[in-house]
């Protein structure tokens, strides 16, 4: 890799590993409290196969320089995240979830999908493993929305809302931060945000289509943009809560 | 052949120490102890996921974090096999997962006590897994030899899994033993709590009416005190290696009878406890279940009517 090419790689790589931790960290909240036992099983699977994307993903950012695993987790400001601010949004009830969740796993196959060609060899093969087990969580939230959507009146009925919650929020995903400059320098064009919001809304708009539900309208931008490091009181609130005991004796080994 | 007959043979066959399947013929008494036993084996494992359910958010490595929660999965998963044990027992009853997740919302069916109690801080996380698992390790070995051949399959796996959790929880107590005095302090005021709740874990030396069934029908083959004593013999020098103190001072082994000696548990204000759900952290714990189970019935409800729809 040339040196030129590191800060592009970490601008690429950082917004990733954050919405992969932060996206887990919610769903691991949910421990104990799954609608029935088989469904805690596999959502706790989920979320334990995306902490270690994350974690995959920040030790490629340290071999860039950046700071420890550990301490991206740990040791950082909220104002230092680079996540989507939907990812970090507290819980509601299980439509919110779903919803959230599918309209996230579609992003995160069409985003994994483009990286895949990354000329970069230990990400172009860490992202093959990843995209083997992001498939599932994809199928898995797909059933779920396809199941609440024809459930009931009142399931279908907090899936819309719960839509309707999320749309403000959504635009999010797809920004890059500053500039998307760093894409065109590593050969990644593909990622720019314009191109993944085009192939999620055709995506997304067949899908709630074939379920008769109404298409919200196009996305618009968030008023706070994680990937600048902008946040909701919720993020504060969860590295409150995640860094607590660390934090209680900073130095010491646990 | 009459009940009397049917009986007699049944108890040649337990007594042959040969084990009973699912299908087989039972008395009824023998499969009512076995949905109790299971039936509140379950719950508890289902249960004591939340103690610790609530340090992983807060975990403090990544590390730990992946570890715990695996661990809170393990629990579940437990717990969801326990469960599937005891609705195929109770199909005669017609009473099915509903019914008995029913059942420990309403107070019909006790968990065990350890999950009653706070967890305050992140080494009770830990010695959950050090003492209640590693309790739990001997309790549910002894029943590997259980007459009712399903449950000890069953538990065969669930040991062979508890014995991980155990050593997860020795993992985080041996970083705080060998920590700074804060992280030492934490971990005795861990020790503390969770000592006297673990003497009440295996029950009292007398035996209620039936667990002495339990004993003549085989599902369990070890008295309570056995147990007690197996665990005492384990863990003091365990906690004596880390440097940390046994808080009871009549914890002594009897030169003579080689037995440990030990402050009796409160035991009518902790069988109070669990019968009535009356424990510091009962109802709120109760309240997390009864968010998952009872809040959520509309979710069973879609999924029940979308299957022919949504199956593509």
């Amino acid at each position: 890799m040339e040196s030129q090419d590191v800060p592009h790689w970490i601008a690429l790589l950082q917004p990733i590993a954050d919405d992969e931790w932060i996206i887990a960290h919610r769903g691991s909240e949910w421990l104990g409290l799954a609608p029935d036992l088989e469904e805690d099983l596999a959502f706790s699977s989920i979320n334990q196969d995306k902490m270690g994307h994350a974690q995959y993903y920040y030790a490629l950012l340290e071999e860039l320089g950046e700071k420890t695993p550990e301490d991206m987790v740990y040791g950082r400001s909220k104002e230092q995240w680079r996540h989507a601010v939907v990812l970090e949004t507290a819980h509601g009830d299980w439509a919110r979830l779903v919803a959230l969740r599918y309209f996230y796993e579609v992003f995160d196959a069409l985003r994994l999908e483009r990286l895949s060609t990354a000329s970069w060899q230990p990400l172009q093969d860490g992202v093959r493993k990843i995209r083997r087990e992001e498939a599932y969580h994809l199928q898995h939230f797909t059933t779920w929305f396809e199941m609440l959507a024809t459930g009931t009146e009142e399931s279908r009925h907090r899936l819309r809302e719960a839509i309707a919650d999320l749309w403000p929020l959504l635009g999010g995903l797809f920004l890059w931060g500053p500039s998307e400059h760093f894409l065109t320098a590593i050969g990644l064009d593909s990622l720019r945000g314009s191109e993944l919001q085009r192939s999620w809304e055709t995506h997304v708009a067949e899908k709630m289509r074939s379920m008769d539900l109404p298409w919200p309208g196009a996305l618009s931008s968030p008023v706070l943009d994680g990937r600048l490091g902008e946040h909701s009181p919720d993020m504060h609130d969860l590295l409150q809560v995640m860094t607590e005991v660390r934090r209680s004796e900073p130095a010491a080994h646990w | 052949m009459d009940e009397a007959q049917k009986t007699a043979e049944f108890m040649a066959r337990i007594e042959n120490g040969e084990k009973i399947e699912a299908n087989d013929w039972m008395p009824e008494e023998y499969r009512n102890l076995l949905i109790k036993q299971i039936h509140m084996h379950g719950v508890s494992e289902i249960m004591g996921a939340y103690p610790e359910k609530e340090w992983v958010p807060k975990a403090p490595s990544i590390r730990r974090k992946l570890a715990l929660n695996a661990k809170v999965q393990d629990e579940i998963g437990h717990g969801q096999m326990l469960l599937r044990l005891a609705e195929d027992l109770s199909r005669p009853y017609g009473r099915g997962r509903e019914a008995l997740m029913e059942d420990l919302l309403n107070g019909h069916v006790k968990f065990h006590n350890v999950f009653h109690m706070p967890a305050p801080t992140w080494a009770d996380a830990g010695v959950i897994g050090f003492l209640v698992d590693g309790g739990a390790i001997i309790t549910q070995a002894a029943l590997l030899e259980s007459s009712y051949a399903p449950y000890a399959r069953m538990l065969k796996r669930i040991v062979a899994e508890e014995s991980f959790h155990m050593q997860y929880g020795e993992s985080v107590v041996l970083a705080l033993a060998e920590g700074t005095t804060r992280q030492r302090e934490m971990l005795q005021g861990a020790i503390d709590r969770w000592w006297e709740p673990m003497m009440f874990f295996f029950g009292p030396r007398q035996m209620g009416q039936s667990a002495e069934k339990m004993m003549h029908y085989r599902i369990r083959t070890k008295t309570n005190e056995e147990l007690r004593q197996k665990f005492i013999n384990r863990y003091v020098p365990r906690l004596q290696a880390l440097g940390m103190r046994v808080p009871d001072p009549l914890v002594k082994k009897d030169p003579v009878t080689g037995e440990w000696g030990y402050t009796e548990p409160d035991w009518v204000r902790d069988t109070e406890m669990v019968r009535n759900n009356s424990g510091p952290q009962s109802q709120a714990r109760l309240h997390l279940r009864r968010q998952a189970h009872s809040e959520q019935r509309w979710v069973r409800e879609a999924v029940m009517h979308a299957t022919a729809l949504a199956t593509v």
